[in-house]
């Protein structure tokens, strides 16, 4: 064999080895004339794939098996390919198999050699599957999508945030929800540790880093309440909770998730049925011991009623006229006491609430309207009424108000006691938490400091040999109550006068500055 | 009923029923001598002889204690738990005279060891009965302890039962 004839020989091997593998490969070969885009040939893949023979193909051009394009678009496709002013043409385009059904393909058009002739030759490959996988990633994408929407709307109506703190490298991701509740737009800056605190009450940041530490380095579950102060100054609470992962094989703490919940509104209920619940349980406390003691009162003076009836009658027979006058007296008294007590549980009962409107009112007049009409008792106890002449503006129910003033000044006059030069003053002295403190002062017999709780108790009277039911103060404490305020004696002990101190509100109540814009 | 003096401390504020339990009792004549206080801090001064009762001749030591429940200053229970947590007193037999008949009461005075409990009768003829038999049951029928201090005489007998 010579060198020329064995360099033939392998040329060929080669040509006809190439010829198997293109033949079998499973991308789509097609070889086709230039000019009538006639198939000159089309390998195995492209035959099993389309459904045809190779015989059949011969007879088709290429722009025939194609859904989207017809001849003339085709052959101005490749017309670059012709000219040489296109070295390869990328193409994607849709083939129609035999039975009809139809693949994506992409083909890619050269103008080769075959046979010693020009054709052109197309490298086409099903991308079916890519397409599918495409499809697949798209719909994922979407469902996601959806999947983040739903936990977005969830959050954002549950006022309910969530992060995620990278212990490792110091990173903290918040929900846009985060945001919201801290007062901020969503996502306006990279959340840190540091930027958290800082939105915290300064009061609760120390509660909330040793939380922080305590699940970090003891593993206990992590959950804290603290108040959160917006960058406008609003204050809303808010409930933490959240859970940390550790790297399994060395314990070192990897991540901190967890959960920020605004629970302000709930709280406000909360606390507004608590008050409620309070209230409801004091006004119960206060009707026992009101049945208890009108009955207790009302039937004291019917004993002494029914007594002095039977020692009349025995005293009459015998004759005993100082008796006789004495007995009767005691009747007269005790009916005079049950007369009295009737009319002023009648005025109890209807202080239960405040029945006038609220009013803006100006003390300086509502004083000495209250000490005209109590003129005739100041008078016989010959005091002298020292009212302030700046007393402030008050609000509420002006003849409750009026009340007020009007027992406490009978109430001083009633316990002057007989020293020299009474006298009867009303002031204010400052305010507590923006209420005015007012003050009815005597320089009369003055009250033991043990009984100085004693003496706002409904019925209770320190000293029986005044007159009275034991109402006056009841009443006058709870008429400041219903305002919101407290009463309270001030009195170093018997001689040495008393002072009544009581606040009463001063401008309508401002509302809550505690508002949500979600 | 001996020839020892009986004594009765009533601590009432209301003038009225103290005037009607006075009467019922001097015209039964169970007690020689009834002495009246208005109010529970003044029955304390008189059981522990402190200011106006210092004079121990003039205010002494009660037999028993007429207790009305609602007083002014220091209210009946509190006079009766002092009464009965002080050894010195604590033997006396206290008798709750009350117009409540509520059940919180009745329990409160038993609870801090009231010898009886008695509501006070709206009849006038029940009344002074009620008076008659307290004075019989209390002052007559039952013994009383000696005081501490007070040892029995030679013949072991205490002295007021001669």
């Amino acid at each position: 064999m010579d060198a020329r004839r064995s360099s033939e020989d392998t040329t060929h091997a080669h040509e006809q080895s190439l010829g198997r593998i293109l033949e079998n490969s499973l991308n789509e070969i097609y070889v086709f004339h230039p000019e009538s885009l006639r198939f000159i040939w089309v390998n195995g893949g492209a035959r099993v794939n389309l459904g045809y023979s190779l015989e059949e193909l011969q007879e088709m051009t290429a722009a025939a098996i194609k859904t989207e394009i017809d001849s003339a678009e085709f052959d101005a496709l490749v017309e670059p390919l012709r000219s040489g002013t296109e070295s390869r043409v990328v193409l994607e385009t849709v083939h129609r198999r035999r039975d009809g059904s139809h693949y994506p393909v992409e083909a890619h058009l050269q103008l080769l050699e075959y046979m010693g002739e020009p054709a052109l030759v197309a490298m086409v490959l099903d991308t079916s599957e890519q397409k599918k996988l495409e499809e697949d990633q798209k719909r994922l994408l979407m469902q996601l999508e959806y999947q983040k929407r739903i936990l977005d709307d969830a959050q954002r109506i549950t006022h309910m945030g969530s992060w995620v703190w990278n212990i490792q490298d110091g990173s903290l991701a918040w929900s846009d929800e985060i945001y919201r509740i801290f007062g901020l737009e969503p996502q306006e800056f990279g959340a840190t540790y540091e930027a958290f605190l800082s939105y915290i009450h300064p009061e609760d940041r120390d509660a909330v880093t040793s939380a922080v530490q305590n699940s970090v380095e003891r593993r206990a579950p992590y959950g804290v309440d603290h108040r959160v102060v917006q960058p406008n100054g609003t204050l809303r609470y808010v409930r933490e909770q959240g859970e940390v992962t550790y790297d399994p094989s060395t314990g070192a703490p990897l991540l901190m998730v967890g959960t920020v919940h605004d629970i302000t509104d709930a709280r406000k209920q909360s606390q507004e049925r608590e008050r409620l619940i309070g209230e409801l349980e004091a006004r119960n406390a206060e009707m026992e011991r009101f049945t208890y003691t009108v009955s207790h009162d009302l039937k004291s003076p019917l004993i002494t009623i029914r007594g002095f009836l039977g020692l009349l009658q025995k005293d009459a027979l015998a004759g005993d006229e100082v008796r006789v006058a004495k007995d009767v007296a005691m009747i007269t008294s005790a009916t005079d006491q049950m007369q009295r007590l009737l009319d002023e549980l009648l005025e109890l009962s209807r202080i239960g609430r405040i029945v006038n409107a609220e009013e803006s009112i100006d003390l300086n007049e509502l004083v000495s309207d209250a000490a005209d009409l109590v003129a005739g008792r100041l008078e016989a106890a010959g005091a002298e009424v020292r009212i302030a002449p700046d007393l402030p503006m008050v609000f509420g129910d002006r003849r409750r108000i009026q009340e007020v003033f009007q027992n406490l000044l009978d109430n001083a006059a009633k316990f002057l006691g007989d020293r020299e030069g009474p006298v009867i003053e009303i002031g204010s002295s400052g305010d507590a938490d923006g209420r005015p403190i007012l003050f009815v002062k005597d320089n009369g017999i003055g009250i033991d400091p043990a009984y100085h709780e004693k003496v706002f108790g409904l019925f209770e009277r320190l000293d029986q040999s005044i007159e009275g039911t034991g109402i006056g103060l009841a009443m006058v404490r709870r008429i400041i109550e219903l305002h919101g305020g407290r009463i309270w004696v001030e009195s170093e002990g018997p001689g040495t006068g008393s002072t009544f101190r009581f606040h009463l509100p001063e401008a309508p109540p401002e509302p809550v500055r505690e508002s949500r814009s979600a | 009923m001996n020839g020892e003096q009986i004594h009765v401390l009533l601590v009432e504020d209301n003038e009225a029923h103290a005037e009607l339990v006075l009467r019922s009792l001097r015209e039964h004549r169970v007690a020689n001598r009834i002495f009246h206080v208005s109010d529970g801090a003044e029955a304390l001064d008189y059981l522990h002889n402190r200011g106006a009762y210092a004079d121990r001749q003039a205010h002494p030591r009660p037999h028993m204690v007429l207790l009305d429940l609602r007083l002014p200053k220091v209210s009946g229970l509190e006079v009766l738990e002092q009464i009965k947590s002080d050894a010195g007193l604590s033997t006396i037999p206290v008798v709750i005279l009350t117009t409540s008949q509520a059940e919180v009461d009745v329990a409160s005075a038993y609870r801090c060891r009231a010898n009886s409990y008695l509501v006070k009768p709206m009849d006038y003829e029940k009344f002074i009965q009620l008076m008659e038999e307290l004075g019989y049951f209390w002052l007559g029928w039952n013994q009383f302890p000696w005081p501490p201090g007070a040892h029995p005489g030679p013949s072991g007998r205490l002295p007021h039962q001669g």
